[in-house]
């Protein structure tokens, strides 16, 4: 049995498989996601002008103007209810960005953390030219970043993971690990590492506190 | 009916059937693929200009519908642990009653990469290297996965062919 044989007994044998799904239906399906998308657009259009209106929403955005702050390699934006949005799409200047994020009790680690990547039970990987990342707190809203970024090179993130530490406020911090898939007809699943973030309590946690004996009181100094 | 949609009609009505044969031999379950290429299908019109202009259109909707499903097993995995489906599980009701069942028990026992393989080759014509595109794996890996798959498939066959001649 040649190969020839071997891959005609397997196209015959899905012979009578067929599609039984309407074009209409397709389409109608398809006609809908293009709406969603055009609104979306236009959504995001309208928030861009009230960001250019100045309603309450500063924007820092590193490499760029607050125009063209989506194209930047990271941006911090503070928001109207109180959240800072965080989304980096480059790995560029981080001396900048941890400045910027230091008043909120975040710092980074712009190395690879083996430790970290251990615990997502990833490898640890070199550093890749682009390498969006998302923080998301899971209680309190010190930093927020949107689930899902498209950046200008159509890469797209999924969430695959998750890590959560404590702020020195109490507020808990997730970081989202992702895997980027890059567009149509090429998919490239590839671990975003755990590159970010450490950072001191202010406090030891409450438990600790109960747990640790108290401090024995400090003698008084003879007076002289 | 514009261009557009005219375009649109014909490629769906003349690759529809390719396109879930390749997609069901991939994931061995009848009728999510089917769900899973008319997604891909409806993906495909919604941005018709660009994807109309792809080299392989008909590659172009496979390799979404095959996303979708890692999508999809993705979130699933995420969210609970449900009993494997039907891919996993040869001989329950998501085969096609039309596909001869030890033809799919055989190719679900091939490596989910080298059945990709061969569905983009057998069903989709496609070449080794645009193969290699859409998978994105080099073309040294397809034609290497696609030796495997068929030598399997002739040694899982060939006794049939055997027997079938001495009755």
């Amino acid at each position: 049995m040649n190969d020839d044989n071997v891959l005609t007994a397997v196209r015959e044998g899905f012979a009578p498989v067929r599609m039984e799904t309407p074009a209409k239906a397709i389409m109608a399906r398809g006609a809908m996601m293009r709406r969603r998308r055009n609104g979306g657009r236009l959504t995001a259009g309208a928030m861009a002008a009230a960001l250019g209106a100045g309603l309450g929403v500063s924007a820092f955005a590193h490499g760029g103007t607050a125009q063209d702050a989506a194209l930047a390699a990271w941006t911090v934006q503070q928001r109207p209810d109180g959240t800072v949005l965080v989304t980096v799409r480059k790995l560029d200047d981080m001396a900048a960005l941890r400045a910027r994020l230091a008043p909120y009790g975040v710092s980074i680690a712009t190395e690879p953390n083996p430790k970290l990547a251990m615990v997502c039970g990833i490898p640890a990987l070199p550093l890749p030219a682009l390498r969006p990342w998302h923080v998301h707190p899971v209680r309190g809203v010190p930093i927020v970043v949107p689930p899902i970024v498209v950046s200008r090179a159509g890469l797209k993130e999924v969430f695959d993971g998750a890590k959560t530490f404590r702020l020195p406020d109490g507020h808990r911090l997730s970081i989202k690990f992702v895997h980027v898939i890059r567009g149509p007809g090429k998919v490239t699943v590839e671990p975003l590492h755990c590159v970010l973030k450490q950072f001191t309590p202010a406090r030891p946690p409450v438990k600790q506190m109960l747990q640790q004996p108290p401090a024995p009181a400090t003698p008084a100094t003879p007076a002289s | 009916m514009d261009t557009e949609t005219d375009g649109f009609t014909r490629f769906y009505e003349t690759t529809r059937d390719d396109c879930l044969r390749a997609v069901f031999a991939s994931v061995g379950d009848r009728q999510a693929a089917e769900d899973l290429v008319a997604e891909a299908f409806a993906r495909a019109w919604a941005r018709w200009r660009t994807v109309s202009r792809h080299p392989a259109p008909q590659a172009w909707v496979v390799r979404t519908a095959l996303n979708a499903r890692v999508s999809w097993w993705r979130r699933r995995r995420r969210e609970i642990a449900f009993p494997e489906p039907a891919a996993e599980a040869p001989g329950d009701g998501g085969l096609d009653s039309a596909v001869d069942r030890e033809l799919m028990a055989v190719l679900l026992r091939l490596p989910a990469r080298q059945r990709q393989v061969v569905a983009l080759r057998l069903f989709l014509d496609l070449d080794t290297a645009a193969t290699a595109e859409t998978l994105g794996i080099a073309p040294g890996t397809v034609t290497a996965h696609l030796a495997r798959a068929i030598a399997t498939l002739r040694e899982e066959f060939s006794p049939t062919i055997h027997e079938e001649s001495w009755r």
